[in-house]
């Protein structure tokens, strides 16, 4: 029992380490912990407006309902969260080795991993549920069955996710895991997969607005397939503790499940995964010579596109663009997005610039990150490479990966809310911008907090501190931007020239951070162990 | 030539390394021995760049390092005591990706990429991905592209660690070569019978300071490399 505490207690603080900064000075552990409370306010409190404004509109008959849908858009959240993480925690984790030569069982080693990933999705999943069922007890009232209900709910919410997701990326991985090209399949069949989500999920979203009697139906089918959080939302809201009781066992039992399955095939299926690829009759041809950039270009590119936790965690944003691109194709009936946006007397296209902004900001780190060069920094380091052209392929590999995806859904856009192409010029210019700024405020931040030694990618594109302060930079100077501009246009200054004064504010920015970057950056880039 | 004028490094504020002092000739095949943590490997990374300090300068055949890395680096191949490579390439894109770097031509490159690997035996494993590499063919493949470019200064920490017999034996009778051809090699081991045979001069560091230093017979006088390496630990 020692020795699983002590599994336990070194993954979560290797999780935690990033985050508060361990072993660095007082002062930048505050500032770090700082940051983090204000993301995770920030976020919780998106979370309670969008509560808010549905509470505060739907008649109490339908709080039912509502404490359903909040319930299963918390666990779908939480599916999401962990499936971009499960392969990074359960398989393929840097320190196997170390632990299989110790005196451990396996039993200890996968149970020490499976709860710190119960621990950390637990966290995130209050993030987003903490928020939606504290307005709701705010608008609907809570007896203290319910709220004691709701807690244990709580406690057991991540579950079920982490099986499913847990289950889906072996699968995933193991049928791609034979032939050349499994690292690619990985990661791209993983966001063909997220994208299919996505689109199935807004799509629907926007027909059942356009289609509210069709509600009902779908209510009954989703209490079908989300039986667990039918049984949780009822227990909760109907004070009934055994529908609490099979929502307990159901996830303790599943994740039982997973415990044992993992236990018997958890060396194999590591192994299995870790395999590299070996070429049968091998004969060798030299390649054409490349220059310096292109070279280095090419080498993020494998990385990236080899790395499914890196990509499946920051080609999100973009990916989000192309998803709502469609949007108002499924909204048909009721009032359009043309006529809103002429009821204000502003042209249709304004709709691009808050998303472009948004979701630009929510995923701002694709591979402008020297903390991926891990252990592998020496070999950059020691070539002939000058710290600008390492600087300047990490910025090309994040316009490479993001620009061509926001420039297919500004084309979309120009379709389905017919705008024409001269006024799609600025979106582009915006599309541009903001990239540059995601990319340069990454690199910036990531040579201040660079994370060399990791176990897991996950642990460096997903819950390093780098990471979490360059979106909270980029989400907090976002949410400036759009306040200012709506603000310029409520005060009847013309669209055009908001716009135009948006993109200067973002090219000047770009400006500074270039500055800082590619003029003082090789003093940092020097500091940076390899 | 390799010249290290007063160099001193700290982490955190606590000197490592004071005001060393070393030169480094033209074709001499150079040993670098100390006890764990004495600074062989800081010395030797920041020879090569790869880790700044604050006091002094290491100077590649007249360029600093600090002022001018670019063209000390373009002189230079290091191989780490401990190669991680990139593991989402085959072995290569690895190479390839070396040969742009130092500019390379299809021709060169295809000649040199196939007698060193043919010799290190690692030629049928070139499409393999790295991660499906062991150590010592992971060390193989550092040392191809470390020699690759034809350097003219080799500088190698524990290059010997993970070889088997044969590529051991290849490795020195290469480092040999490069020397007998007026490039220098400067290497660090814990196997002193090694250096003892294979190098003309040697240094001993001890707590960051060069303690002992000269040509190999010199420094060993009557003695064997191990016993006077284990005195010197003694009277510490």
């Amino acid at each position: 029992m020692n020795k699983l505490l002590t599994l336990i207690k070194l993954e979560i603080t290797n999780t935690l380490a990033i985050f508060l900064q361990f072993g660095k000075s007082k002062k930048r552990r505050i500032r770090s912990t700082v940051g983090i409370v204000l993301l995770v306010l920030g976020i919780a409190g998106v979370f309670a407006f969008y509560a808010y404004t549905i509470l505060k509109y739907i008649p109490t008959g339908f709080f039912p309902y509502v404490l359903f849908f909040f319930l299963v858009f918390s666990w779908i959240m939480s599916i999401i969260s962990t499936m971009a993480t499960a392969s990074g925690h359960l398989f393929g984790f840097r320190d196997m080795d170390t632990l299989m030569a110790l005196p451990l069982t396996r039993s200890e080693i996968l149970a020490a991993k499976l709860i710190a990933f119960v621990v950390t999705s637990f966290v995130t999943d209050l993030i987003f549920s903490v928020p939606l069922l504290s307005v709701f007890f705010y608008f609907n009232g809570v007896t203290l069955l319910q709220a004691v209900s709701a807690i244990i709910v709580l406690v057991f919410f991540p579950f079920i996710p982490i099986v499913l997701s847990g289950l889906l990326s072996f699968l995933f991985s193991l049928i791609v895991s034979k032939g050349k090209y499994k690292a690619y399949l990985k990661s791209i069949g993983g966001v063909v997969l997220m994208i299919g989500f996505l689109v199935l999920y807004y799509g629907y979203s926007f027909y059942l607005q356009d289609h509210p009697e069709d509600i009902p139906a779908l209510l009954n089918v989703l209490s079908v397939v989300f039986k667990p959080i039918s049984w949780a939302s009822d227990g909760i809201y109907y004070e009934e503790p055994l529908k609490i009781l099979y929502f307990v066992l159901l996830n303790l039992g599943a994740f039982a499940l997973l415990v044992v399955l993992f236990q018997r095939v958890f060396l194999r299926v590591n192994n299995v995964l870790d395999e590299g690829f070996k070429e049968k009759n091998y004969v060798y041809k030299a390649a054409g010579q490349e220059g310096v950039l292109l070279t280095l270009l090419k080498r993020d590119f494998v990385f990236y596109f080899t790395t499914p936790s890196l990509m499946m965690n920051t080609i999100v944003g973009p990916l989000m663009l192309v998803v709502f691109s469609f949007m108002p194709t499924f909204a048909t009936g009721g009032v359009s997005l043309n006529d809103l946006t002429a009821f204000f007397g502003l042209d249709s296209s304004i709709i691009l610039y808050p998303m472009i902004l948004f979701f630009l900001s929510i995923a701002p780190y694709t591979a402008s990150c020297i903390s991926v060069e891990g252990e592998g920094f020496w070999i950059v380091k020691s070539l002939p490479v000058k710290p600008n052209q390492l600087f300047l392929s990490k910025l090309l590999l994040h316009l490479v990966v993001c620009l061509p995806l926001c420039f297919i859904s500004l084309g979309i856009f120009s379709f389905t809310l017919s705008i024409p192409f001269l006024k799609i010029l600025p979106a582009l210019l915006l599309v541009v911008a903001v990239l540059l700024f995601s990319g340069l405020l990454g690199l910036c931040v990531n040579m201040r907090n660079p994370k060399m030694v990791w176990t897991s990618i996950t642990r460096v594109v997903k819950n390093s501190m780098s990471v979490t302060v360059t979106m909270l930079i980029s989400m907090f100077v976002t949410a400036v931007v759009l306040i200012a501009a709506v603000y310029s246009l409520y005060r009847g200054i013309s669209q055009d020239v908001v716009i135009y004064a948006v993109i200067l504010f973002f090219a000047l920015v770009d400006a500074c951070l270039f500055y800082l970057v590619f003029g003082a950056g090789d003093k940092h880039y020097l500091k940076i162990p390899a | 030539m390799i010249e290290i004028k007063g160099y001193g490094k700290s982490y955190d504020k606590k000197k490592v390394i004071d005001n060393m002092d070393l030169t480094v000739g033209d074709g001499e095949l150079f040993g670098f021995i100390g006890h764990n943590g004495a600074g062989k490997t800081t010395t030797i990374k920041s020879m090569v760049g790869i880790l700044e300090f604050e006091q002094g300068d290491i100077f590649i055949n007249g360029s600093s390092i600090r002022k001018d890395p670019i063209a000390c680096k373009s002189q230079i191949a290091y191989i780490p005591d401990t190669p991680n490579l990139y593991d989402n390439l085959t072995g290569v894109a690895y190479l390839n990706f070396i040969c742009n770097i130092f500019g390379i031509s299809k021709e060169v490159r295809k000649q040199r990429i196939e007698e060193f690997a043919t010799e290190l035996e690692l030629i049928s494993n070139l499409g393999d991905s790295i991660s499906s590499y062991s150590h010592g063919m992971k060390q193989k493949l550092a040392i191809i592209g470390a020699l690759v470019h034809q350097p003219r200064i080799m500088v190698l920490d524990e290059p010997f660690v993970g070889l088997d017999p044969k590529a051991s034996f290849l490795v020195k009778g290469l480092m040999r070569k490069l020397c007998d051809q007026g490039g220098i090699v400067f290497f660090s081991s814990h196997i002193l019978e090694v250096v003892e045979k294979l190098c003309d001069r040697i240094a001993i560091i001890q707590r960051g300071a060069i303690v002992k230093h000269g040509k190999t017979s010199e420094v060993m006088g009557d003695q064997s490399l191990e016993q006077v390496f284990l005195e010197m630990v003694e009277h510490e």
